[in-house]
């Protein structure tokens, strides 16, 4: 694994950071791709991604994937707050 | 959000389930009452500008339009999410980067709302909705669409293959052909569409390869030999369409009728995108009267990939005690019809 990444991000509550964990943890554990595989902990707000990856493509691809998926769970739950 | 994991009640008595479904080109929510009313199913669809569905692009659409679909679907059903009693979404078969989309939103719904998550095979759930429409019970289905060609029916326990395509699906035959015939589709005509609306004005019945082996199909010899004899211009599109359509109908026809002489079974159902075929019906419908069996065909609708359909069969898995623990909701990509058991069905 030659390119890297860690991003972290922060969350407006321990419990969003929380749920977007436990979304996320599934892709984690079976990521689809042979080239890269990535790591989540959360600690009080703040959830780290930890991506390694054989080549920047790969990482690129990656960092796509979990940052649209955290983006649709944060859309998604504001929706869902706004129509409780 | 919430911490108890019971089921919800809404103050008069009634449950709900919330499905999603992202296995290809569509997303879509849908929202059932645990008696099978659907009381919303919002549908966004993929269309690609050029060529077919990039699985990474379609997940991107289903990423940027969950949010609306889901407000969609609350709005038309007129509950709010702490009324939903179960989450259920397509845990497969289908495209990778697509499932995984919905399988993260609909873990994050179940996460928030503290209430069960349920995984659907997408197979299962076109069944499923298809009795419920069509109020048939136990009847050899035909689901054809741009993804699959299954044809099944029940026994001991599980919906059973009774047979299905060696390779590329029907409307997938269709979709490749009419790209490659430089036909366009829209939201509200796809390529299927556009080929029987051509394929009526068809005359002559030109030979192509017809693959039956045993009770599975094969379209993709057929399929290549279409465009080359597109492509050498001696043949008018018309009747290379109606030729395509009458072949790949035949071959399908021909699966469901033996399937349906071995079972004896007294309802056929026609589901998937195909199904909204006129021709497709005619034949299937034919084939239905001649067996003594009642002829059903879902509204495009629910023939389509819906989230409905995920509602609704997350309610009867539900209410039979399955649920799918949010850390081991894995997206399953080549999940099999047969692989289901099917534990509210006798």
């Amino acid at each position: 694994m030659s390119a890297n990444a860690v991003i972290r991000l922060s969350f407006p509550s321990e419990s969003l950071a929380e749920i977007v964990l436990k979304a996320l943890t599934p892709e984690v554990r079976k990521f689809p791709s042979m080239r890269s595989r990535a790591s989540l902990e959360k600690e009080n707000t703040y959830l780290t991604l930890r991506i390694e990856a054989k080549d920047t493509v790969a990482l690129r691809a990656a960092v796509n994937s979990y940052l649209r998926w955290t983006n649709s769970i944060v859309t998604v739950l504001e929706t869902l707050k706004d129509l409780s | 959000m919430l911490n108890d994991n019971k089921m919800k009640e809404k103050e008069n008595g009634e449950h709900y389930c919330l499905g999603v479904e992202s296995t290809a080109d569509d997303f879509s929510v849908g929202i059932s009452t645990f008696d099978g009313e659907i009381l919303a199913n919002i549908i966004s669809a993929y269309v690609p500008s050029e060529r077919g569905i990039h699985p990474r692009e379609a997940a991107r659409h289903h990423g940027e339009v969950a949010n609306k679909v889901l407000e969609n679907a609350f709005k038309k059903a007129r509950i709010k999410p702490r009324d939903l009693s179960i989450i259920s979404f397509s845990q497969g078969p289908g495209l990778g980067p697509c499932l995984r989309t919905g399988a993260t939103v609909a873990r994050a719904l179940a996460s928030y709302l503290g209430i069960p998550l349920v995984g659907i095979n997408h197979c299962v759930a076109h069944i499923e909705i298809g009795k419920l429409k069509t109020d048939t019970k136990d009847p050899v289905t035909l689901y054809v669409s741009g993804g699959n060609t299954i044809v099944s029916a029940f026994d001991s326990g599980r919906y059973r293959v009774f047979g299905e395509t060696l390779d590329i699906a029907l409307g997938n035959c269709l979709d490749v052909f009419a790209r490659e015939a430089g036909l366009h589709q829209r939201v509200d005509e796809p390529f299927g569409a556009v080929v029987e609306k051509i394929a009526a004005k068809g005359k002559k019945l030109i030979h192509l390869p017809y693959t039956v082996k045993g009770m599975d199909m094969s379209f993709s010899g057929l399929l290549t030999a279409a465009i080359n004899l597109l492509k050498r211009g001696e043949y008018k599109l018309e009747d290379l369409c109606y030729s395509l359509q009458e072949t790949v109908f035949s071959m399908v026809t021909e699966v469901t009728e033996r399937a349906l002489a071995h079972t004896e079974k007294k309802e056929v159902l026609l589901t998937g995108g195909v199904a909204a075929n006129k021709r497709l019906q005619s034949r299937i419908k034919a084939i239905a009267k001649e067996h003594d069996a009642k002829f059903r065909v879902m509204p495009r609708e629910f023939a389509v990939d819906n989230g409905a359909m995920i509602a609704w069969t997350g309610v009867l898995a539900h209410t039979h005690g399955i649920v799918t623990p949010i850390e081991e909701s894995f997206v399953r990509l080549r999940w099999r019809l047969e692989e289901v058991e099917i534990p509210w069905m006798k």
